[in-house]
């Protein structure tokens, strides 16, 4: 163990117990690319790890089957590429058809919204929220039970017919597994 | 599809790659035949831009890597349960071994043991410092690229770098009077 000291009441050329603050930060410097070195040196000359005899099997096996399934079986990323650009453009056409139709419908149900206010998205998700709040506040006061039992089927079917669509959709474009 | 004969041949002379960097970097040899398989999975649906690339096997690495610290990142809190509840059992069963002092080392050659163990001992290292001292020694990345991959600071990534070469010379070197460091 090192000793340390003052430098102020000893002399330092002639004590071997002082305390060299630069010294001592050279020293662990040095230590510190000593160990970096012995590191680098041990861990370099470890050899690739052997795989298991199991892995290559494995994994020619799922690519056989992923070879053998039909395209769109495959991820969308391995598509044919005719077959991308076609599903690109009808699902641009679809997207295109829902958005022409369910503007009109959004515009009617908000009337304070015209064509022009669509650069504002803040303010126009604020106004449909606050008309669908107000709806939602009148079918709640009068409607009868059963009324709202089917409205919340409905509205869960539709949320977990979503669910089942995106994972669908993720499958297909992700992996197929 | 491309015809899969010649990456049959892909596949026999990078698994021993692919496996290394999985396991190191993962400390688990199930998860990192997953990731190898997903690595391969993934180079068969580029194969045709792959196929006889003088950089496949440079792609191939960076995806391995990438496929790691994304399994690692999306374990991470489950993973590190795991991991700690194994260093308790492992911590009382570390063999000794002696290695020449760093002064020496330009002679020294490890003996197939002695390779073992290290690996076993970079296995048993905290994930954070295993991931960082894999990061760096096996994957030449410097401290900067690191911490980026990993999100962390460049301080982090400096002291468990240096924590985990510590260990492992503590493992894997007990005598260590003549070494000074």
């Amino acid at each position: 163990m090192r000793a340390k000291r003052c430098k102020k009441n000893c002399n330092p050329p002639a004590n071997p117990w002082v305390f060299d603050e630069e010294a001592d930060m050279n020293e662990r410097q040095n230590n510190q690319d000593r160990l970096a070195a012995w590191a680098d040196h041990t861990l370099k000359q470890l050899p690739a790890r052997p795989a298991p005899s199991t892995l290559a099997p494995r994994v020619l096996a799922l690519v056989a089957r992923q070879a053998s399934a039909p395209w769109y079986r495959r991820p969308w990323m391995s598509w044919p590429r005719h077959f991308q650009i076609l599903s690109v453009l009808i699902f641009s056409g679809v997207m295109a058809v829902v958005y022409s139709v369910l503007l009109p419908q959004l515009n009617a149900v908000s009337p304070t919204v015209n064509p022009d206010q669509w650069a504002q998205p803040v303010s126009t998700t604020v106004n449909l929220l606050g008309t669908l709040g107000n709806a939602a506040v009148a079918v709640l006061r009068s409607a009868q039970g059963w009324v709202l039992a089917s409205v919340l089927g409905v509205v869960a079917t539709l949320y977990f017919g979503c669910i089942g669509l995106g994972a669908a959709c993720w499958r297909i474009v992700s992996n197929s597994r | 599809m491309s015809d899969p004969a010649p990456f049959e041949t892909f596949v026999l002379n990078y698994q021993d790659m692919v496996f290394s960097t999985a396991v190191r970097l993962l400390g688990n040899e199930a998860e990192a035949q997953d990731v190898a398989q997903e690595a391969f999975l993934r180079a068969w649906n580029h194969w045709e831009n792959l196929a006889g690339s003088p950089t496949a096997g440079g792609w191939l690495k960076t995806v391995t890597r990438n496929l790691c610290l994304n399994h690692l990142e999306r374990y991470r809190s489950r993973w590190k349960m795991f991991s700690d509840l194994s260093r308790e059992d492992e911590d009382g069963e570390a063999r000794e071994l002696e290695f020449a002092a760093p002064d020496t080392l330009e002679q020294t050659l490890l003996t197939q043991d002695q390779r073992q163990l290290i690996e076993t001992a970079i296995q048993k290292l905290p994930k954070d410092q295993r991931v960082a001292l894999v990061l760096y020694h096996f994957e030449d990345m410097d401290y900067a690229d690191i911490a980026k991959h990993l999100g962390v600071s460049l301080g982090k990534v400096k002291t468990d770098i240096f924590r985990a070469r510590e260990a492992l010379q503590k493992k894997l070197q007990p005598a260590r009077e003549s070494v000074g460091v």
